[in-house]
């Protein structure tokens, strides 16, 4: 997993729940790296997942909430390293159509190590727009969060129904996605 | 320190962080564009690079006279190499069968499918809508897909398993197809469009190629041709020479003959007064013997040989007798060497060049026109001694004939012929120069023509000085003329001495 998620969860962390939880989490999920992350290395997927489970028992949140709400931070934050002037952003719906074929497309170029999910589409109503996630990390949770991080920036409300789950045997995890784009 | 201290130089440090993760982030995104860019480069230096090795495939196959089957087999290597194929196949064109073959198959490994091989080898490929047959018909690259119904047999063989589709190349010559080159794709998402063109574009060189070495096996033949037409040529040359020689000799006869008949003449008439001296001395030798033997009668013998002596004015005979003889002599070498210069005249063409004195053939090319000259004109000779040079002197002869004679023939009356040699500026020029009456300018242009003649019917042949020139030019010298009207002709011939 890229160093950014790691940095910018600890940083999700010290600010909302101050950098003596941020300290516990980390010793107490005895990570390879020490805790001491940075953007552009990749990391093990196992560290993440020890912190998320550490975080989970300490604030008595479920791993899938906390994994969600971590990803609506994300958004923004990775949205900053992204070359908008090469997206189009004029909507919601055409900037995540741009999620697998141009924003992976370039991750991958500037870093060929990284491992990322692939999604395909399809498109029904002008309003809906179905997502299909694949990935070994079955982060599904996480590509939640993030979709509400991006109808929070594009100030587009949506519904998201997780019909079918990778975590429920299936092979892929089906987002469907309602936008109110009224 | 307190923790709002601590906290705050945090906050610091973090900022610090993230500012350099972002300048760390885009020198990333500089580095990655810079890559991608010479990696770019490099993959287009490639493709030009294997480019250039067809290229230099269809230039080996100009250069080196290589087979078409060859050149087409390293066409093919390279070709296999440079689009990672996963076929390519060969098909010529069979004349007059007018049938496509299929020549040369390139597998990257050692077992081509034998269905495959069964399908790009069978009739029904190579006719009817086949992929190579349409190439052949339409004469343009035709590319097939998987997925194409036009041609089901291989959409049912391959069925996306093997390759993806083919593109099929013709290779033409004056502007039909000889050749067609079938590429195997293996997978349309990863074939790079852009070497079509490059493929297409050196099967036209390879076409302008084979067009090149058609025209230039036509140009052989042609050359051939030519040389056989040449051999032709000059052996009528060689004859019209001879011809014209001969007719010259026809026109010389008469006063050749009339050269002979004068010593014959008086040669005759010496042997015919030599016999009647010899009767006298037969008389005189028998009394002479008897005036020997018979001491008796001496007187009266004595008195008889003078009566005969006086009688016969035998001191007349005995100082008559000596020039008579060498008169005799002298007339009989002049036949003689008359009857010499003509046989060489006449001779065929010598068949190697030799050294001689040009000279030599001026006095030689007199004495044969010696009566033309002798009651036309009298020959001023001036020649001064000129180097042996290796010429065919039987053929300069010949154009010394034939300027003296047409000397003797532009003098109406009474005139003066001036021969003059000499070696100047590496060449030995020889002058014949009448005073007769001269060619007209209009005409100058013309005297070398063939057939130009100003004699009335019969007398030339219209070949002499056309014939003359080529045998000059021949030995590489040169032959000028000047002419003046109502004041004479001079010729002037330059023979080079290397």
């Amino acid at each position: 997993m890229q160093g950014v998620i790691y940095t910018i969860l600890a940083d999700m962390v010290i600010d909302n729940y101050g950098m003596e939880l941020w300290n516990e989490v980390i010793s107490e999920a005895s990570l390879d790296s020490g805790g001491a992350f940075t953007a552009g290395v990749q990391y093990s997927d196992s560290e993440l997942i020890g912190i998320v489970n550490q975080l989970s028992q300490k604030l008595s949140v479920p791993v899938k909430d906390l994994i969600k709400v971590y990803g609506e931070y994300l958004f923004p934050q990775l949205l900053k390293q992204l070359p908008l002037n090469d997206l189009d952003m004029s909507s919601m719906r055409s900037f995540l159509l741009q999620v697998d074929s141009v924003i992976h497309k370039e991750v991958k170029r500037i870093h060929p190590d990284a491992y990322l999910p692939t999604f395909d589409y399809e498109q029904n109503e002008s309003d809906c727009l179905t997502m299909l996630y694949r990935s070994k990390r079955k982060l599904c949770a996480l590509s939640e969060g993030l979709l509400i991080g991006a109808s929070n920036y594009f100030s587009t409300p949506i519904n998201i129904n997780h019909s079918k789950c990778m975590h429920k045997g299936d092979d892929h995890c089906r987002l469907e996605i309602h936008m109110d784009v009224s | 320190m307190s923790n709002d201290a601590y906290k705050i130089a945090y906050e610091r440090e973090r900022k610090a962080r993230l500012a350099a993760e972002k300048m760390l982030d885009e020198k990333t995104r500089e580095v990655t564009n810079s890559m991608s860019l010479v990696k770019a480069q490099f993959e287009e230096l490639m493709a030009r690079n294997k480019e250039l090795d067809l290229l230099v495939t269809v230039a080996n196959f100009t250069q080196k006279q290589m087979s078409l089957t060859e050149a087409l087999k390293q066409f093919i290597e390279i070709l296999g190499e440079a689009t990672n194929s996963p076929y390519i196949v060969v098909y010529l064109l069979k004349q007059p069968s007018h049938c496509l073959k299929l020549i040369e198959i390139k597998w990257p490994t050692d077992n081509f499918p034998g269905e495959l091989h069964n399908l790009l080898s069978s009739a029904d490929n190579l006719e009817g809508a086949s992929l190579a047959a349409r190439v052949l018909k339409n004469k343009k690259t035709v590319c097939w897909s998987a997925s194409d119904k036009n041609f089901p047999n291989r959409s049912q063989l391959f069925n996306g398993a093997l390759i993806d589709g083919a593109y099929a190349f013709p290779i033409m010559r004056f502007g039909e197809v000889v050749a067609i080159i079938e590429v195997g794709v293996k997978d349309w998402l990863t074939f790079q469009a852009s070497w079509v063109n490059q493929v297409e574009s050196v099967a036209i060189q390879l076409g302008v190629a084979l067009e090149r070495r058609k025209a230039q096996k036509n140009t052989e033949v042609k050359v051939k041709e030519l040389e056989s037409a040449l051999e032709t040529l000059q052996a009528a040359q060689t004859q019209l020479i001879q011809s014209e020689k001969l007719a010259s000799l026809g026109e010389l006869a008469a006063g050749v003959a009339h050269e002979i008949n004068n010593p014959i003449s008086f040669v005759l008439s010496n042997m015919e007064t030599l016999e009647e001296y010899t009767v006298v001395f037969q008389q005189l030798i028998k009394h002479y013997q008897k005036l020997a033997s018979d001491p008796v009668d001496s007187d009266e013998i004595s008195r008889t040989i003078q009566e005969l002596e006086r009688e016969e004015d035998i001191n007349f005979i005995l100082t008559d007798i000596e020039p008579m003889l060498s008169d005799a002599v002298a007339g009989l070498k002049r036949v003689k060497g008359i009857v010499n210069s003509l046989k060489r005249f006449a001779r065929q063409e010598e068949s190697e060049s030799q050294p001689a004195d040009i000279n030599q053939c001026v006095e030689n090319a007199l004495k044969l026109t010696n009566n033309e000259i002798k009651y036309k004109a009298n020959v001023v000779k001036e020649l001064a001694p000129v180097p042996i040079i290796d010429c065919r002197p039987n053929q300069l002869e010949q154009v010394f004939v034939n300027i003296i004679i047409n000397a003797c023939q532009a003098i109406d009356d009474k005139g003066t012929i001036q021969i003059t040699s000499k070696f100047e500026n590496d060449n030995i020029k020889v002058e014949i120069v009448d005073n007769g009456k001269g060619i007209d300018k209009d005409k100058l242009n013309s005297i070398f023509d063939p057939f130009y003649t100003t004699k009335p019917v019969g007398v030339g042949t219209g070949l002499g000085l056309s014939i003359s020139y080529g045998i000059i030019e021949k030995h590489k010298g040169r032959i000028e003329v000047e002419s003046s009207p109502g004041k004479g002709t001079k010729f002037i011939t330059y023979l080079p001495v290397e």
